[in-house]
């Protein structure tokens, strides 16, 4: 322990030694520091230039052989990312025809559903909007009022329907619609057309459904004491007939109800011809 | 001797001359090499033998950069032990000073302890690490050494 302690205390002595610090009178008269400052006195001349200036030239020569041996060893290629693919993968794929396959069945659901609505339904206006998609597509005139003719077949219904649960407002409505269903139907198959068996046979699907009574409907409201919401029914179906007694003879129809031979349209005029 | 893996400064300045670095490398000589050369001279009072040694310093230090860590000797610790070995190598050529043959008379662990210490002036703790020995062992040594030195100057045995 006291070698041990001496040779610290040495030590930190000839750190202030070498420091070139003040020592104390035991300090600088201890033999051991008096060897080492002979031996810190030895002489160390600078190096010259040019020898200096060579060892430098060599050393960083050297260093910039390894440098470049360096980078080559640590060279990472660049790889170019990969690029994403275009177009649906399958995982898309699947969920899109899953998202449709649930779009299709809930669509087909609700046009069941709206199909079968009465006009006291929510779904109803669906049914409405379908109808009109339809009569929208149909772009052959005859095909178009035999689709009015069936729709207004449909508003007869409902209106009997919504007059037997006591609704004679909507019942009314759907009256309403199916004279203006009518009168559409009527005027189209009137337009100037080829009058052939096709257009007969509409007509005569027409003029059926137009003939038929609204009685019952009246009778159920006035039964279910609405004998007011009656006359009124009563009344547009005696503007209806009105409507239809103009429409006959365009339709080629003899007062009576017999149907008479179908009337060509006259040929356009020829520009040009006199009369 | 010098310890086979001698830790040094981590500096940036450091990590900078492992990947061989040009301008670190440059300051590194710029401000090491008269110091390492006059420690050299210092030893073996020959001019042309520092030159050579010196050189052959830096030259080894590119190749030790690769092993050498953080903390330690120091850059200074590695290149003074290795100053020293290869001094040691060309002390039998060399005519140096009286106190410089005094102290290649000592046993080698006591002339390489005082020769970083008095010489190279690195303290007790980088000399451990940059030889591999105890920081005890280092202050022994010198101890040892100074008494011995003074000794063999005074022309004592």
């Amino acid at each position: 322990v006291s070698s041990g302690a001496s040779a610290r205390d040495l030590d930190r002595s000839l750190d202030r030694l070498l420091a070139g610090e003040h020592l104390s009178d035991g300090e600088a008269s201890a033999p051991e520091l008096s060897a080492a400052w002979r031996l810190r006195s030895l002489t160390r001349p600078g190096a010259e230039p040019a020898a200096r200036s060579l060892a430098r030239d060599l050393f960083l020569a050297e260093a910039d052989g390894r440098r470049a041996r360096w980078v080559h060893t640590h060279h990472v290629p660049a790889v170019a990312p990969v690029p994403r693919r275009k177009g649906i993968r399958l995982g898309q794929l699947t969920l899109l025809l899953a998202a449709l396959m649930i779009a299709v069945t809930l669509g087909v659901i609700l046009a069941i559903a709206a199909d079968f609505s009465t006009p006291d339904s929510g779904l109803y206006p669906i049914k409405r909007a379908g109808e009109s998609a339809l009569l929208g597509l149909s772009r052959d005139p005859v095909g178009r009022s035999d689709l009015e003719v069936n729709l207004a077949e449909e508003r007869l219904r409902e209106a009997e329907t919504m007059a037997a649960t006591g609704k004679p407002d909507l019942a009314l409505d759907a009256l309403s619609a199916r004279y203006a269903e009518l009168r559409d139907a009527g005027d189209r198959l009137a337009a100037p057309q080829a009058h052939d068996s096709r257009w007969s046979g509409a007509r005569g699907r027409y003029l059926d459904e137009a003939n038929k009574p609204v009685l019952p409907l009246e009778r159920e409201l006035s039964q279910k004491g609405y004998p007011s919401w009656a006359k009124q029914a009563a009344g547009m179906a005696s503007d209806f007939q009105k409507y239809l007694e103009q429409l006959r003879p365009r339709l080629g129809v003899k007062a009576g109800g017999g149907a008479a031979p179908p009337t060509q349209p006259s040929p356009p005029a020829t520009p040009g011809a006199t009369g | 001797m010098v310890a086979e893996r001698v830790e040094v400064s981590g500096s940036r300045e450091l990590d900078r001359a492992r990947r061989y670095e040009h301008s670190a490398l440059a300051r590194i000589f710029d401000r090491h090499y008269d110091p390492v050369h006059g420690f050299i001279f210092a030893l073996l009072g020959d001019a042309v033998a520092a030159e050579e040694i010196a050189s052959l310093v830096f030259q080894r230090l590119l190749e030790a950069l690769d092993g050498i860590t953080g903390r330690g000797a120091g850059l200074e610790g590695w290149l003074y032990a290795t100053a020293f070995a290869l001094a040691g190598d060309r002390r039998r050529q060399a005519r140096p000073d009286v106190a410089a043959q005094a102290l290649w008379g000592l046993p080698p662990a006591e002339r390489e302890v005082l020769a970083l210490r008095v010489l190279a002036g690195l303290d007790a703790e980088r000399i451990a690490s940059a030889t591999g020995r105890s920081a005890a062992d280092v202050l022994a040594a010198e101890a040892s050494g100074l008494r011995r030195l003074n000794r063999a100057l005074k022309g004592e045995r």
